[in-house]
């Protein structure tokens, strides 16, 4: 490579589990973007490294694949900057990383790429491992035999970590080692509608694959298939002929980790462990980040106060405080929690426990149209869905993971206790449930598993009706254990959370700007009439200064865009037994779901979320038509079930578009989950009425 | 026999795949026809099982491991 003369694109490719992502933390630490493959939920991770003689790279962490042949649409995405030399970021050159102690697996997409006439580099990474395991690997032969460089890495030991940026920095060589001769290619394309007298062989073939459609439909299809599969044969045969020539292995799993395996996947043991780290994760999830979400709700509203002093009194004022800053405290106190969970789920997935839970859940799972990695998703939904939907990235399945996409909502999260622990403490029923259950306790849990079964059987009946996806199998290595990386969990971590903020909080960010808006301006001068009613007021001394503030804020709510459509959903809301000031609080959670609590308190004139007040207040409010009490026992429930079953969140909508790319799934969803809300609540409200 | 009759802790040898549209996958895992494979775990209520094949655990669902033909020497 000469020296600053072209930025070099360096790709390191390998398979899932080889700590190929751990190597890419380690090269370049925080200093790296997250991106989608155009069109896909793919991750790719890019970052641009530069040595002392100036040499500057651009590092590309492709995700973890098998083999060039795509077994999915989205695998076929992710091997697409490989298979096309046209492709504007095409590589220079390829860091090959291999899981030392499964050299034989990993050589299979060695063969590929090399074949693909790249310039190649070989890491044999996790040799710790390797060693522990009796194998070992005669570093100088692979090196002759393949004609590239090869070095020997642990991450974990650090065993030669400082070698690899030169090797990333070095070109590669083009490897001799050849094992697959391609068929002609003449028969297929027998007019030029594609020329590949640019290619070489195996590039030429894989566009001939990718093209199988054009090429001759259907039969070709099932040759193409059966070609590819013993192209594998082909490779393999090659491989083990490698493989006796450079490594002796006594080929032993570790017997710690068949012991871990035997108590993990036991039938009574298995599920205990994994209820246990359940418990544990929801323990730290509230506990811990309750400390620093105070934090941050205290320090905006000093915030908050503060420009409410500097700022003069009007419209930018209200933009500053009630816009920006609550838009972005909705954003930033979602991160202790997000940061706790990702940290757990790193751990877990760092360690190798995640691939057992997944499998001895996955029976289960599938019988409610998921598969057993749903599981992790589901899991996080009871703190926040949007960290819960990003994480089913990791289900290969398009419509296992789609369900799990649609069924996660359901599950009860954070902001929604706020909301249940102001309905229950103000339901006047006294006494106990059962004789025995304190039952404002027991409804909270009530709610929960509402949460739970709702989504499970969304899950049943959403599975008769998405269409299957092209079935790949459900294929899943259970790696080694292995004690996580404290450094690879906090880029981990991070990185996550840098990843949330940015393309997360955006749109809630946005959105909280909307909503603002059309809670503070309405469609007619009524509100300048109410000002100056209120001006009027105080100054004859009908009212003090804090009556006023108040008064104004509650006819501004009727008054505003959010009060007219408030009453405009009065009539669907009725039967439900809610008004329309309960219709403005549905439409204002939108933002996120506590604000239900902060939006009671302006209809009741309390000024500030003070819940001994809110209680009160709305305890002691009469329906005018009944003269019963406004809260019943059948309202307050029915307003609970509400709140648990629909998709009150704009936030989740915005990470499901994102997820799914296409605003058919979030448009589904939020009609479906509304509808089930309506339904239930409607079921309840005339059952307690 | 299929790989599904074997119990756990049992090997036998791969000999061929019934399903066409599955058997690259196979062959990318590494389950060829003539590989040594072991049952090494089994998930409660029977499904997944967990295979070693030239050396790692690999799990699959019993509806894919059924295609796989085997043979106890």
């Amino acid at each position: 490579m000469k020296a600053g003369k072209k930025i070099q694109n360096v790709y390191l490719v390998g398979n899932p589990n080889c700590g190929k992502s751990t190597l890419f933390n380690i090269l370049t630490g925080l200093q790296q973007k997250t991106s989608n493959l155009p069109g896909t939920t793919i991750e790719i991770r890019k970052s641009k490294i530069t040595n002392n003689e100036d040499i500057t790279v651009r590092l590309f962490d492709l995700p973890g694949i098998y083999s060039i042949n795509p077994a999915s649409k989205d695998e076929q995405i992710a091997c697409e900057p490989l298979l096309n030399p046209e492709h504007k970021e095409y590589p220079d050159q390829i860091v090959l990383i291999m899981d030392a102690s499964n050299l034989k697996r990993n050589l299979l997409l060695f063969t590929q790429i090399t074949d693909l006439g790249f310039p190649v580099s070989l890491v044999l990474n996790m040799s710790d491992i390797a060693h522990k395991r009796g194998v070992s690997i005669d570093i100088e032969r692979l090196e002759r035999e393949l004609g590239i460089r090869v070095i020997e890495t642990s991450a974990r030991s650090g065993l030669n970590l400082d070698k690899l940026k030169p090797l990333i920095y070095e070109s590669g060589f083009k490897s001799h080692y050849k094992c697959y001769t391609p068929p002609s290619l003449k028969s297929f394309f027998t007019a030029s509608e594609i020329d590949l007298d640019k290619y070489n062989d195996y590039q030429a073939l894989q566009i001939v694959y990718k093209n199988a459609d054009i090429v001759g439909g259907k039969a070709h299809i099932k040759i193409f298939e059966e070609q590819r599969a013993m192209e594998v044969m082909v490779r393999y045969k090659a491989i083990d002929i490698l493989l006796a020539k450079c490594v002796t292995q006594s080929d032993n799993r570790k017997q710690i980790s068949k012991k871990i395996d035997r108590i993990a996947t036991h039938p009574v043991f298995g599920y205990a462990i994994f209820l246990f780290i359940l418990f544990i994760i929801f323990q730290s999830v509230f506990r811990l980040a309750e400390y620093p979400m105070n934090l941050i709700e205290n320090g905006f509203s000093l915030l908050g106060n503060y420009f409410s002093d500097f700022l003069p009194q009007g419209v930018f004022q209200s933009l500053i405080v009630n816009g920006v800053l609550a838009g972005l405290s909705g954003v930033i106190t979602f991160i202790p929690q997000i940061v706790i969970l990702f940290f757990f789920l790193a751990i877990l997935e760092d360690s190798g426990y995640m691939a057992r839970a997944s499998f001895i859940l996955d029976k289960i799972m599938r019988k409610f149209g998921m598969n057993g990695r749903s599981v992790l998703p589901l899991i996080s939904g009871a703190a926040c869905a949007i960290p819960a939907i990003m994480s089913t990235r990791t289900i290969e399945n398009r419509k296992e993971r789609l369900i799990t996409i649609m069924v996660t909502p359901f599950i009860s999260c954070s902001a929604r206790l706020p909301v249940y622990i102001l309905l229950i403490s103000i339901i006047p029923i006294h006494g106990k449930v059962f004789g025995i259950f304190n039952h404002q306790g027991f409804l909270l849990m009530a709610m929960y598993l509402l949460g739970v079964f709702t989504s499970l059987i969304a899950g049943v009946i959403l599975s008769r009706f998405i269409k299957k996806s092209e079935y790949t199998g459900f294929f899943m290595e259970l790696p080694s254990y292995q004690l996580p990386r404290a450094k690879n969990i906090g880029i981990t971590c991070l990185s996550k959370a840098k990843s949330f903020v940015w393309q997360a909080g955006k749109i809630i960010f946005m959105v909280s700007l909307v909503l603002w808006f059309l809670s503070s301006f309405g469609p007619t001068h009524k509100m300048d009439a109410v000002e100056k009613e209120v001006a009027t007021k105080i100054i004859n001394k009908e009212m003090n200064q804090q009556e006023a503030d108040l008064y104004l804020a509650l006819e501004r709510q009727q008054y505003s865009y959010a009060g007219y459509f408030g009453k405009m959903i009065e009539p669907v809301i009725k039967p439900l037994g809610f008004d329309w000031r309960i219709g403005i609080s549905l439409i204002t959670s939108f933002i996120a779901r506590e604000v239900f609590v902060g939006s009671m308190a302006t209809i009741y004139g309390v000024g500030q979320t003070d819940y001994v007040n809110i209680r009160k207040k709305m305890q002691a409010e009469i329906n005018p038509k009944t003269h019963q009490p406004q809260f019943s026992i059948a309202v307050c429930l029915s307003l609970m079930v509400f709140y648990a079953l629909a998709m009150q969140c704009a936030s989740t909508v915005a990470v499901v578009y994102k997820e799914t790319k296409s605003w058919k799934w979030p448009a589904m969803q939020f009609v479906l989950m509304s509808i089930t809300a309506w339904i239930a609540s409607w079921v309840v409200y005339n059952l307690f009425v | 026999m299929r790989l599904t009759d074997l119990k756990k802790g049992q090997s036998a040898e791969i000999i061929s795949f019934e399903k066409d549209d599955l058997k690259l996958r196979f062959y990318e895992m590494g389950c060829l026809p003539g590989e040594k494979v072991t049952i090494e775990l089994i998930a409660p209520f029977g499904d997944p099982i967990a295979i070693n094949i030239s050396g790692y655990l690999l799990s699959l669902r019993k509806q894919d491991a059924r295609h796989i033909k085997v043979r106890i020497d």
